[in-house]
């Protein structure tokens, strides 16, 4: 029975060691309610306009709704702001890859950072 | 003492109809929709295109400078009075920030036209005065069109918007972009959208 016991709590307690997934944390900001097996971005400069394509792939330990969204930087690292940094919604699948495109407002935007949440609030200012 | 009782008990009852009004973040606004078009649908149409048009990268000219864009009809076709300004203005904001698009006023500012009559007056600089053959004539044109349908399904409404765009090049007429975003809402049967 004792060693029973010891067995259960030695599993809960491996359990809570579940080490996190490893990101680039310059290019991902991801709240921890998020739980994603692995995430990468690959960009590419359009040789053609010098546009900015990023594309992000990743897999969802769960079935989850989650928000993203990404902001875009000039060369000085100042803030593109663009009706395209705006939150979308997309419905994750456990243990399924996810791919979302995403296109530079301009040719300004060199870099980028991505913002995956579960919750963004309902958006009333008190 | 009768009448500031009365007094005091109609201010209780006043004070408790004051209606609460809250700004909204536009940034994360989650609230509760409506099975009509709101300016969230009219953002998420804008947004959606705009990427679209971007990542196609048909609207890159092979020297690097800009279209001339002419923003042309867009029809309602649906049961709901709509500025339709909404859409277009998300779009030509984004697509003038992009650097790949000046978008030419002449047709919806009178102004454009009338300021050649200041040619004629002496009252005028005429360093200022447009001279003749100065419009930038349109290379491209945006249309479209938004579309509504509506369903009864298991005694709820089932509500469909499509918003379609074009952009054709006028030299040749041929259409350079397309572009379509469906919004579906599921409402009460009772829901309104008109």
């Amino acid at each position: 029975m004792k060693n029973k016991i010891l067995l259960i709590m030695l599993s809960v307690f491996l359990l809570g060691c579940a080490s996190p997934i490893e990101y680039d944390r310059e290019i991902f900001s991801i709240t921890s309610d998020v739980k994603l097996e692995s995430i990468n971005s690959v960009s590419n400069v359009r040789e053609r306009d010098g546009q900015v394509l990023v594309q992000v792939q990743g897999v969802s330990s769960k079935n989850q709704s989650v928000y993203y969204k990404v902001e875009w930087f000039d060369y000085n690292f100042i803030n593109i702001s663009s009706d395209l940094s705006r939150w979308k919604r997309a419905n994750l699948r456990e243990n399924s890859d996810f791919l979302w495109k995403m296109v530079a407002p301009s040719k300004r935007a060199v870099s980028y950072k991505i913002y995956i949440t579960r919750e963004i609030g309902d958006g009333l200012l008190d | 003492m009768k009448k500031y009782v009365v007094m005091l008990l109609a201010m209780l009852f006043l004070s408790g109809c004051v209606t609460k009004t809250v700004l909204i973040d536009t940034e994360n606004d989650t609230t509760e929709r409506v099975a009509a078009l709101e300016g969230r649908d009219f953002e998420d149409a804008a947004s959606s295109m705009i990427e679209d048009m971007l990542e196609m990268g048909t609207l890159s000219k092979p020297n690097g400078q800009p279209y001339i864009l002419i923003i042309s009809r867009i029809e309602n076709d649906t049961m709901q009075r709509i500025d339709v300004d909404e859409l277009t203005k998300s779009i030509r904001i984004a697509l003038m920030k992009s650097g790949k698009v000046r978008v030419t006023a002449f047709q919806e500012d009178n102004m454009v036209m009338q300021s050649a009559q200041l040619r004629k007056s002496k009252e005028f600089n005429q360093a200022n005065v447009r001279q003749k053959n100065s419009l930038a004539a349109p290379e491209l044109s945006l249309s479209g069109k938004i579309n509504q349908r509506e369903f009864r399904v298991s005694g709820d409404k089932r509500i469909e918007y499509r918003f379609s765009m074009s952009i054709t090049d006028l030299s040749n007429g041929l259409t350079v972009w397309e572009g379509e975003k469906k919004i579906k809402k599921i409402a009460d049967k009772n829901a309104v959208t008109w």
